[in-house]
């Protein structure tokens, strides 16, 4: 290189260098991405916070701690330690990498609970889970793992097998303390041994005994749920993380229950750290498949990633992406079927013990209720210190938002519980403005912090009589993070009387089963939010529609002669807005005619006759039973009078529960499964025992046939995997695909319709072009056509349909006209439009040059065929610059998105038009990358790596 | 947001714009910049404050955000396409057309491109000194490498940009030859 050049290109860097640097982000730009920040800051340090004030007993506390420490091994994720855990701080060892810590608080080692696998088959509105816990022993000396974790409310368990190597060996349930024994007979003899007991009615414990040196035990367990249907959708849970529980009882108590339990870690006594907020991906699987025996339409997790496939388009097959993180949250899932309204559905199954059965009843559409009842709407807020952050701002915006709507004829009050309670007014006080006023007040002053003393806000709420002109309803806004469940749903159940009890819970781990059994007894609804995300003011609007009322009260079901028996629950709940009624019951005789529904509801009298379906033929649903059994528990539990907490039941309750658990085969309160292995080996020496923190599920799966009648499959196709589409399907997907309610995916409040895009373009190979619809997006984002997206919070995704001819050969490298623009009529559209009012625009000049340049490419060919309705790919040369530079005169100028639409906002201000091109598939974006005259290509979306074969 | 972990949303209120405008001279793709912006603050939040010893912070997330951001741009080079011919427009300075922005873009685009092959320190000394216009001793506190390191380092990532740039440079001596 001589002198000159040299100093050329010192001078060249020293200019690229200022190109570069003088790029940087404008005022706009840096606002929205602000605001994405401060979301995901708020998010995460949501969940990072110190949840836990212990304001009665720390000295108890340290001390349950010091005794897990010197009874045992603990482990702890070294998270952690990041958010608290003083006494047993320790290094951190790397993102949610579990330890051990030994007897001295010095790491010993790695967690034997080595990864969780969870596989969920919903079949119609039935669930079948298992999840499959693999625990390895890393130490030199048998150890016992022994952890907590959650599992959905209305799980009905069945079944535990314990794997090691090839063997397997199976459970028996038997009474709770007969397991608890000859588990520890198993233990002490060095047998390999495994115990599942239930701690709560959604908390269960899992200890396996004597697992070896360098020994893998797999432990599978599965249970059958009926899956909710929540405001025109399914809605899947399975909980991936125990919040911590605030438990008030006295010491001695937690004594004795930690005793009767046989351990030295209850959730309810020690308190547990706060989970982080991710955990490793790497330990967990989780793959759901659904057939929901209808076309769905959409299929979304607010709070984690996930990949979908889509075999048919009335199934689905969902899994966890793989990412070294994810959320620490419960799983949701919801999926949408085509048409939004459920169908009423029986079930039934026979079998030697009888016909069992479960009714599904949609309510009916509500009315619009001109008079309504006034109400006494009594608002009970958790200020408690573990709502702190985004939970306590939605629980405020919940009681704004009822407040503010309340009815001239309402009367109100606010109480706010913590360690003490406070209220608003002495007593409810009539909704007038100024009253209003007051109490908007009042909300605007509350702050959180302090201990979860509920029951006395329960007792205060219920107490009192109500007044008799108004229908009183106490709604308890609160994450359920205590201990005492049992002890506050009996004090509902006491108390209540004649008002409702409306639960509205907050938290990404909300103790579901408090919330849900304090509404169920209370007569009332459970609803929760479990993000703090943006479009979270639907929550707050969803449950103050329901609190209006319900849609249909004094529900009666005539039967008309068929022969039924022991149905759960016993009484008829009234129906609330698009949730099911479900029923679970025996029937005996014959099944036909038709069964009557009939209620009041805000228009009057009402009536539903629903025709049964014709004998069927038998087919086996062995769920059905589990799940008699299971609400037959629930109402056996809830009901008893004295069933304040674990241990504490009398003889009869506990007697009829236990024979149902070891009739049924079902996990309870007073039946626990173990399982021991057959042959005793030599034991190396001292079990030692390893408490693995709650946290880690996992799966894989198993598809049983379940058969449903009724009306539930309406105007659905049907079809197994693997079968084409055929006629049913019209070839051209573009315009019979409705993506009008697209998914939002990265949970930040706009729609992603990444599912099916990405679906399609794999699936089929296909240009899928969706119609978005405009309304839709009105105010948000743009357009008419064809692509929307933001970045969301779990990275900078554009996630967007793929618009690209697919069915044409890819140009050849050298090709004059580098990638097709395809765009005609989608561009023509957009020109058109910006040059209304304004005919001799150049915009419209560059029609004719837009349609040389795609007809050349052949693209016009493929637009004209329907496949392709939008690609507009710029290159930087030769007639791809200079139309480059036409588009620029007319505002369109390309290299990326973004710039696009820098460029557009910088120039027309807010009303701009921004035509987006995302490629889905990284491989095709490769292929497209190596051609030599396409410049410029767009950055793949983060949301399509799984797509990479 | 919460008090316990506050600090890090008023670090993120204070400086978050100059970590975003930082990331972006470097990757120059406001999509990459901005995963750079939440990965410098989410980690933060990962650590405890009292064990961090930071006197100026605003240094501190400059060369964080820089780090991050060359690290970004080396995992996604071969993303990162490039038109050697935009060496051949040379748009003037002052011009904010649209056109102009997008050639300056592309120009910026091929430095980018070449500094995603450069040794991961040499890319990040290049780009505090030409990008964040850190002085040698400013660069030399922040990574804690003597003075005359910084001088020997940012040459020798001159030199190798050089190196990268020069194939692409030819039809543009010629042009300037005739």
């Amino acid at each position: 290189m001589n002198r000159d050049n040299h100093s050329q290109i010192d001078e060249l860097l020293d200019e690229l260098a200022r190109d570069a640097a003088g790029e940087t982000p404008d005022d706009a730009q840096w606002e929205s991405a602000a605001g994405r920040l401060r979301r995901r800051l708020a998010l995460a340090s949501e969940a990072r916070a110190p949840r836990w004030s212990w304001p009665r007993r720390p000295a108890f506390a340290r001390l349950a701690l010091a005794a897990a420490v010197l009874l045992a091994l603990i482990c702890i994720p070294a998270l952690l330690m990041l958010g608290g855990a003083p006494a047993l701080a320790t290094p951190m060892t790397g993102m949610g990498e579990l330890i051990v810590l030994g007897p001295d608080g010095a790491p010993a080692g790695a967690c034997p609970l080595e990864r969780t696998d969870v596989s969920a088959d919903l079949a119609g509105p039935m669930a079948r889970v298992r999840v499959r816990q693999a625990f390895v022993n890393s130490f030199d000396r048998p150890i016992e793992a022994v952890y907590l974790f959650p599992l959905p409310v209305d799980a009905a368990v069945d079944e535990m097998t314990m794997r090691i190597g090839a063997r397997v060996i199976t459970s028996e349930v038997k009474e709770k303390q007969e397991a608890r024994q000859l588990y520890e007979q198993a233990r002490a003899t060095g047998q390999r041994a495994a115990l599942l007991e239930q701690e709560r009615p959604n908390v269960f414990r899992q200890s396996v005994a004597n697992i070896q040196p360098g020994e893998r035990i797999e432990i599978e367990i599965a249970y059958s749920e009926v899956v909710a249907w929540v405001d025109g959708r399914f809605e899947f849970v399975f909980p991936l993380t125990v919040a911590p529980r605030y438990d008030p009882r006295p010491a001695a108590d937690d004594a004795a229950s930690t005793a009767t339990a046989g351990g030295p870690i209850v959730v309810a006594a020690a308190p547990t750290p706060e989970p982080p907020l991710l955990r490793a991906g790497h330990d967990i699987s989780l793959t759901v498949n659904i057939a929901a025996g209808m076309m769905l339409r959409e299929i979304e997790s607010p709070l984690h990633e996930i990949e979908v496939e889509r075999p048919a388009h009335d199934r689905a097959a969902v899994t966890l992406k793989h990412r070294d993180e994810i959320p620490n949250r419960d799983f949701v899932l919801h999926y949408t079927p085509a048409e939004d309204k459920i169908a009423d559905a029986l079930f039934v199954h026979e079998d030697a013990r009888g016909r069992f059965f479960t009714l599904m009843l949609a309510p009916p559409r509500r009315a619009l209720p001109a008079d309504i009842l006034p109400r006494e709407l009594l608002f009970v807020v958790d200020t408690s210190g573990s709502m702190r952050g985004w939970k306590f701002e939605q629980a405020k915006a919940a009681m704004r938002r009822c407040i503010e709507n309340l009815n001239p004829g309402d009367s109100f009050n606010l109480l706010s519980f913590a360690s003490d309670l406070g209220r608003c007014f002495e007593a409810p006080a009539p909704a007038t403005a100024g009253n209003i006023a007051e109490g908007l007040l009042y909300v605007d002053r509350l702050e959180a912090g302090g201990g979860t003393e509920m029951m006395a806000a329960v007792l205060a709420a219920l107490a009192g009589e109500p007044d008799p002109a108004r229908e009183r309803i106490v709604v308890f806004i609160c994450d359920g993070e205590v201990g005492n469940d049992f002890e506050l749903i009996r004090a509902v159940k006491d108390h209540v009387a004649m008002a409702r009890v409306f639960t509205f819970g907050v938290g990404a781990a909300t103790n579901r089963h408090l919330m849900e059994a304090m509404a169920w007894v209370g007569r009332g609804e459970a609803q929760w939010i479990d993000c703090g995300c943006d479009a979270s003011t639907e929550a707050a609007d969803r449950f103050y529609v329901n609190l209006n009322a319900p849609v249909l009260t004094d529900v009666r079901l005539d039967w008309q002669g068929v022969e039924v028996e022991e149905l759960y629950p016993p009484a008829l709940p009234d129906l609330f807005d698009r949730k099911p009624l479900l029923i679970h019951g025996r029937m005996s005789g014959e099944l036909r005619g038709k069964l009557i529904l009939s209620g009041r509801t805000a228009a009057g009298a009402w009536r539903r006759e629903i025709e049964l379906p014709r004998e069927a033929a038998p087919v086996a649903n062995p769920t059905l039973p589990l799940l008699w059994a299971r609400a037959r528990v629930r109402h056996l539990m809830l009901e008893n009078p004295v069933a304040a907490k674990s241990g504490s039941f009398d003889d009869e309750t506990r007697a009829a529960v236990t024979a149902l658990g070891l009739e049924y085969r079902l996990m309870t309160q007073f039946t626990s499964f173990v399982a021991i292995e057959r042959n005793p080996f030599a034991p190396h020496g001292e079990p030692v025992r390893v408490d693995v923190p709650n946290e880690s599920p996992q799966g894989e799966q198993a598809s049983e046939q379940y058969h449903y009648f009724g009306r539930l499959a309406r105007g659905s196709v049907v079809k197994g995997p693997g079968e084409p589409f055929a006629a049913a399907y019209p070839p051209a997907y573009p315009d019979s695909i409705d993506l009008n309610r697209a998914v939002d995916i990265d949970n930040d409040g706009d729609a992603d319709p990444v599912v099916f895009g990405s679906w399609f373009l794999e699936q089929e190979g296909v240009a899928g072009h969706y119609e978005i619809s405009e309304e839709r997006y009105a105010g948000k984002l743009f357009f008419d056509g064809d692509i929307a997206v933001e970045p969301g919070m779990f990275g900078p995704q554009i996630y967007s349909n793929s618009i690209y001819p697919l069915r044409r050969p890819w140009p050849e490298a050298g090709s004059t006209d580098t990638l097709a623009l395809a765009a005609l009529p989608q561009l023509e559209k957009l020109l058109a439009r910006r040059a209304e009012g304004t005919p001799t625009s150049p915009t419209l000049k560059l029609a004719p040059e837009l349609r040389a340049l795609a007809e050349r490419s052949g693209a016009v060919d493929a637009a004209a065929a329907g496949q392709v309705r939008g690609v507009l790919v710029l290159a930087w040369r030769g007639e791809g610059r200079a139309l480059a530079a036409d588009l620029a005169a007319a505002g369109f100028v390309a290299s990326e998105a973004r710039e696009f639409e820098r460029i557009f906002a910088a120039r027309l201000g807010e009303s701009f038009d921004v035509l987006r091109i995302a490629i889905l598939n990284p491989a095709r974006l490769k292929e497209l990358a190596r051609l030599e005259r396409v410049v410029h290509v767009m950055p793949a979306p983060a949301g399509a790596e799984g797509n990479v074969p | 947001m919460n008090q316990a972990n506050d600090w890090v949303g008023r670090l993120a209120e204070s400086h978050g714009r100059m970590v975003l405008a930082a990331a972006w001279r470097v990757l120059g793709r406001s999509d990459d910049a901005e995963d750079v912006l939440q990965e410098v603050f989410l980690r933060l939040l990962r650590m405890d404050p009292a064990t961090l010893d930071v006197r100026d912070w605003g240094a501190y997330l400059r060369v964080a955000a820089v780090r991050a951001a060359i690290d970004q741009l080396r995992r996604n080079r071969q993303l990162r396409h490039v038109d050697p011919a935009a060496l051949e427009r040379v748009p003037d300075g002052a011009d904010r057309s649209p056109t102009a922005l997008a050639e300056r873009h592309e120009r910026a685009e091929l430095l980018r491109a070449a500094l995603a092959r450069l040794p991961e320190r040499e890319a990040t000394l290049f780009a505090l000194r030409h990008f964040e216009e850190l002085s040698y001793e400013e660069i030399a506190e922040r990574l804690e490498i003597p003075v005359g390191r910084v001088g020997v380092a940012l040459h020798r990532a001159r030199k190798r940009l050089a190196a990268l740039l020069a194939p692409l440079l030819r039809p543009q001596a010629k042009e300037i030859a005739r």
